[in-house]
């Protein structure tokens, strides 16, 4: 059950997405949030939509899968469209007792959910291409010309790591403690609210103690190897900026950008 | 007629490219009271096997059936499943969340929906059983605890469910080798006195040779031997291809056998052993050796 959540997963594979420097994709990624905060038409979206196609084909990645990683947020997605539908003003299409659809609401609420799919695709095709550690090189190195002005961007980049590192250790973790109590005749199952919020003490208690437990474990062996920081750090394998980073990054700058002038209205 | 495993084959994430396939048609029968033991390499897929007797996990490909029941109709009790089935995980002291000891144990029977009355005997029933003395540590913290003991009272936890068959995942993992012994020691005698089937989960060879009468041997998901366990020690070259060693005793007896000693290659306790070796070597040089026996 748990497992079917594939959040910050990186799957290894062999193509130009994979290959790419991860500033160039974090670069890019950003540049496409921006551009669908933009752009609003349907064309435009229309657009944006390929880009992203064509990005995910390149990737090998089976599409299927990519968009899998929209599983976990449906709910999140279904609730800013519904609430969308019935609050926005306009003229009204359809009466449902108190509430009423307006054409203005379906509008918005149409795009907004699509606004949604396309960011969390994106940022997932960004996870899945690029290993966290490329990722967080790729962030501390993007923010290294900030330390100057206080910003602590190899710590910052440290958490990120550990952090993206222990989100499928806690979930197998979840996994595991929870069949464990289910062992014991727990049911997570069925209940109303309360009584399903009371029934998750089982599995919450202990895995809060774990991730403690983990968390003082990593201290330890941070120390014991005499972790201090970035002080006089150097890496095993330096980012280098090829010819198709800069060629995609031209590329997507370009796309975007032209897509944001004819469709911002 | 309890556990039936017929062509179960599993594959975790499934439709991903990250699909592994932990159990390939794997069949097998284990009988009441049976003492089985199942060894296997690291990433064999012996938990997710166990993990489908209490339909912790449902058939997906082929079937499991305890007692008849079949674990992957759409309609099963899981609780009764659990009730009968118990499962003692891998670390099963991660899994302990009350304040008191006594109160971590009835976890397991309270949502049986036993009364207090009752859910207060099995507790103390079970936590006797694992040999630890009730009224010394039943209020206690279960934090306060040694791990070994930290450990037994999780079992007790399941075991306060009375299951008529008991799984244990490597019971022994991350214990020091007095306390190994002990708590073999202890299922050992749960075995004997509660009369249950108990199935337990190893890639310590020493550990279950001892232990077990029967061995399932598993290899990268699939059963590659079943069999009494002397039977499975003879298959000395197998065993060690699929990366597990026979117990020392058994090496030993080998060699012997190849130097041209007539003992019995399937020994494994060392009063097996000496009484092999004292027969082979005959009474005349038995009694040179007179001090060993
Ligand atoms: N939750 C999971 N998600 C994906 N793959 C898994 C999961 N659990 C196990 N696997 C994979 O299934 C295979 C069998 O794992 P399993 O845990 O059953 O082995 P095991 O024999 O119990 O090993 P160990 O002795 O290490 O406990 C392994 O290749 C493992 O990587
Ligand atoms: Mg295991």
């Amino acid at each position: 059950m748990v497992n079917t959540i594939t959040i910050g997963q990186y799957v290894p594979a062999e193509s130009i997405i994979h290959e790419l420097d991860p500033r160039t994709k974090i670069g890019a990624v950003t540049l496409l949030i921006v551009a669908l905060f933009l752009v609003n038409s349907f064309t435009g979206y229309g657009l944006i939509t390929g880009f992203l196609g064509v990005a995910i084909l390149l990737s090998g990645l089976p599409v299927r899968f990519v968009m899998r990683s929209i599983r976990p947020l449906v709910i999140i997605i279904i609730f800013t469209f519904i609430l969308n539908i019935f609050m926005t003003p306009g003229k009204t299409l359809l009466l449902l007792g108190p509430l009423q659809v307006t054409d203005t609401g379906l509008y918005r609420g149409t795009f907004m959910s699509i606004r949604l799919v396309l960011l969390i695709l994106a940022t997932s095709l960004l996870t899945l291409t690029t290993s966290p550690i490329r990722l967080t090189d790729g962030v501390e190195r993007i923010l290294a010309p900030f330390k100057r002005v206080g910003v602590p961007a190899h710590e910052l980049a440290m958490m990120m790591t550990i952090a993206l590192r222990f989100i499928p250790t806690l979930l197998e973790e979840t996994d595991r403690i929870m069949k464990a109590q289910m062992a014991r005749g727990a049911d997570f199952e069925s209940g109303n609210l309360v009584g399903r919020a009371k029934n998750l003490v089982p599995l919450l208690v202990p895995l809060f103690i774990s991730a403690f437990r983990r968390a003082d474990e990593l201290a330890t062996a941070m120390e014991a190897r005499c972790y201090r920081g970035d002080e006089g750090r150097t890496k095993l394998t330096q980012l280098v900026v090829r010819r198709v980073d800069v060629v995609a990054l031209l590329a997507t700058v370009a796309f975007l950008t032209g897509t944001v002038i004819w469709f911002r209205v | 007629m309890a556990i039936v495993v017929k062509n179960l084959t599993y594959t975790y994430m499934k439709g991903t490219p990250l699909a592994a396939t932990a159990l390939h048609d794997v069949s097998f029968t284990i009988e009441d009271g049976e003492f089985v033991g199942i060894i296997g390499q690291t990433g064999s897929g012996k938990s997710t096997l166990i993990q489908h007797l209490n339909a912790l996990i449902r058939p997906e490909l082929g079937r499991v059936s305890v007692d008849g029941v079949d674990l992957g109709a759409r309609k099963v009790n899981l609780r009764a499943i659990r009730e009968k089935v118990g499962l003692v995980f891998q670390f099963p002291e991660h899994q302990v969340f009350e304040e008191t000891v006594a109160a971590d144990t009835a976890f397991g029977p309270r949502n049986l929906g036993l009364s207090d009355a009752a859910v207060a005997r099995r507790v103390k029933d079970a936590i006797a059983a694992v040999g630890l003395d009730y009224e010394a540590v039943k209020g206690r913290s279960p934090y306060e605890l040694s791990g070994g003991q930290l450990r037994l009272i999780a079992i007790a936890g399941v075991l306060a469910m009375q299951p008529r068959v008991l799984i244990l995942d490597e019971p022994t993992a991350g214990l020091d080798p007095r306390g190994r012994d002990e708590l073999l020691e202890k299922i050992r005698q749960m075995y004997e006195e509660l009369g249950i089937t108990v199935i337990l989960v190893s890639h310590n060879m020493e550990e279950v040779a001892r232990m077990v009468k029967r061995l399932i041997v598993m290899h990268r998901g699939r059963i590659a031997l079943d069999g009494p366990v002397r039977e499975i020690f003879r298959q000395a070259e197998l065993l060690r291809e699929i990366g597990l060693a026979t117990p020392q005793l058994t090496q030993l007896a080998r060699r012997l056998r190849e130097k041209g000693l007539k003992v019995d290659e399937t020994v494994f306790t060392v009063e097996e052993a000496r009484v092999e070796i004292l027969a082979a070597l005959g009474q005349n040089q038995a009694r040179r050796f007179g001090n060993l026996g």
